[in-house]
């Protein structure tokens, strides 16, 4: 299959050089570039070569300060040594050197061409995984978590003084705050980056499950058991465990979890081996664990291990000055996805989305975002783009709700007639009966609302 | 009655020995199997290319004898150093 990728071949024999160029090109498909010399291959190197086919005994610089020199520059480059001096000890020097693969000549071709298959797959595959890390360490920086209000401020303070160390975090908050987004800068940001970040969703796994999840399994444990499994605290070793939703943890894994944060050992299901565990815990929850703490649903002594250091994400409502920041930020990140480049809000529903108190925090803003961002079909991202609870919400003050609300009902159809007669019921309740005021805040005349309270019959209290 | 040629070696000669015997076994492998490499290559080429055109044909056809005749020269003058001395009076150098 014809390959865009560029081999560089070099080597002093001209024979040698044209018969490679012939099957790389000709044959595999390859794009070839040929060299007498290893000094003219090293001028070159930054002209787009994707692997290199190295002659040891050239004139000039030798093949093995050329491999020396190409490693230095390009460590990530594949170099595949053909030499004609078939000795074990070159080829073990340029393994060790760096060298991707070692064939002696004469070539066997078809070993050739699975070692550069197999050398350019790998180098693709290396470069792949370095821009996914680059890019998952990019969205977890500090920097690129998007908030500019002072309470989002203040938590990322107190998260940087903590990264560095290994002490227990907790971090607070309702759900959709954002909280494994802090765990994971807290991670990406510590000295633990390159090792794993794992998460465990305490409240996801079944009971009977989660112990073997966190601690792992030996074969026969129980039933179902058929080999052994390591669990999520021997993945993290050296890394950070993320524990979400821990306050849905049972008494009698808590037991066993407090062992594993103070001994920093435990053991797998089934067995007697006792494995230390290096991971630095993180844990999330959306419950007051002193209430639960209270009710002896949850042991103290893991609480305060847990709560050695707190973070409180504040919920979105309390930090309005990140909706319209969040929001223009998830219309960029969907409206490039959805191919609409260039969609803005309108100016009522940027208003909308900021009077909405936003229960579900950030992941409800974002989902009402791409919903938006599908739906709208101009320029402009307008109210009835929105989810409905968000465009009926505007008419209140923040401390009041609408007598319904369509987001926790989205599957239900409510009668036109019915919504206008809450809504009046509604605005009456909040102005206790004054039909100006109520008629103000409705937003219609006073003769339109007397009509209706005798269409819906009713009386102003 | 011939005289022996047979004689003790310094420690110094025997190690001197060894890499000149080393070097000159690296050269020889070098030069045998460079040639080589074109020869079996291109003839491997010709079999497994049932769309090369004519000239191509001719032209791989004219490597392998160039480096066929390379290889006999190459023996030629593996067989006269072996008349002429030991691998210590050796130079590995001509061989270049």
């Amino acid at each position: 299959m014809p390959s865009n990728h560029l081999i560089y071949i070099v080597d002093d024999e001209t024979s040698i050089a044209k018969l490679l160029e012939v099957w790389v090109s000709q044959k595999w498909g390859y794009r070839a570039r040929l060299f007498s010399d290893g000094e003219t291959c090293l001028h070159a190197l930054d002209e787009g070569a994707d692997l290199v086919l190295l002659d040891l005994m050239l004139p000039g610089i030798d093949g093995v300060a050329v491999l020396q020199e190409i490693k230095r520059q390009k460590p990530e480059l594949p170099v595949i040594v053909l030499s004609a001096q078939a000795k074990i000890e070159v080829a073990l020097q340029t393994l060790k050197l760096g060298a991707t693969d070692y064939f002696s000549k004469p070539v066997d071709l078809p070993k050739l061409e699975i070692g550069i298959k197999n050398a350019l797959r790998l180098a693709d595959l290396t470069r792949e995984v370095e821009r996914l890390r680059q890019d998952a360490e990019t969205k977890v920086h500090f920097d690129h978590i998007v908030a500019q209000s002072g309470e989002m401020a203040d938590v990322f303070k107190l998260v940087s003084k903590v990264k560095e160390s290994d002490i227990p975090v907790l971090i607070l908050g309702e759900s959709g705050t954002g909280k494994e987004l802090i765990a994971r800068a807290v991670h990406f940001n510590s000295g633990r980056k390159d090792r794993p970040f794992v998460v465990v969703n305490c409240a996801s796994i079944p009971k009977d499950l989660l112990e073997s999840e966190l601690f792992g399994h030996e074969r026969g444990a129980f039933t179902g058991a058929i080999q052994r499994r390591v669990g999520k605290f021997e993945q993290a070793n050296g890394g950070t465990i993320f524990l979400d939703e821990i306050g849905e943890l049972d008494l009698s894994l808590q037991s066993k979890l407090l062992r594993a944060i103070q001994e920093k050992q435990f053991n797998r299901v089934g067995g007697n081996d006792v494995i230390t565990t290096t991971a630095r815990l993180i844990s999330a929850t959306n419950r007051d664990l002193r209430e639960e703490v209270k009710q002896k649903r949850f042991r103290e002594d893991l609480y305060f291990r847990l709560s050695t250091f707190p973070v409180m994400l504040p919920p979105l409502r309390e930090r309005k000055s990140d909706i319209v920041l969040l929001a223009e930020h998830f219309l960029r990140q969907f409206s490039e996805e959805q191919k609409k480049p260039h969609l803005r809000f309108s100016r009522k529903a940027l208003d909308d989305l900021y009077n909405y108190p936003w229960p579900g925090n950030v992941r409800e803003l974002e989902n009402a975002i791409q919903r938006g961002v599908v739906l709208a079909d101009a320029a402009e991202l307008t109210e009835r783009e929105l989810p409905l609870s968000v465009q009926t919400y505007s008419g209140f003050e923040s401390t009041e709700r609408p007598a319904f609300s369509f987001a926790k009902s989205n599957d239900v159809v409510v009668p036109f007639e019915k919504l206008k007669e809450d809504a009046i019921r509604n605005a009456l309740r909040i102005t206790h009966g004054n039909i100006v005021q109520a008629a103000q805040r409705l937003k219609i005349g006073r003769a339109t609302l007397y009509r209706l309270m005798q269409k819906y019959k009713i009386e102003a209290d | 009655m011939a005289q022996s040629k047979l004689r003790i070696m310094s420690p110094e000669e025997a190690v001197r020995e060894y890499h000149v015997r080393t070097e000159i076994a690296t050269r020889l492998s070098h030069e045998f199997r460079t040639p080589l490499t074109s020869i079996i290559g291109y003839a491997e080429t010709i079999m497994c290319s049932p769309d090369l055109t004519a000239e191509q044909r001719d032209e791989f056809a004219a490597l392998i004898k160039k480096e066929g005749e390379r290889l006999v020269r190459l023996v030629t003058l593996i067989v006269e150093q072996s008349i002429q001395g030991s691998a210590s009076q050796s130079d590995p150098s001509i061989f270049k």
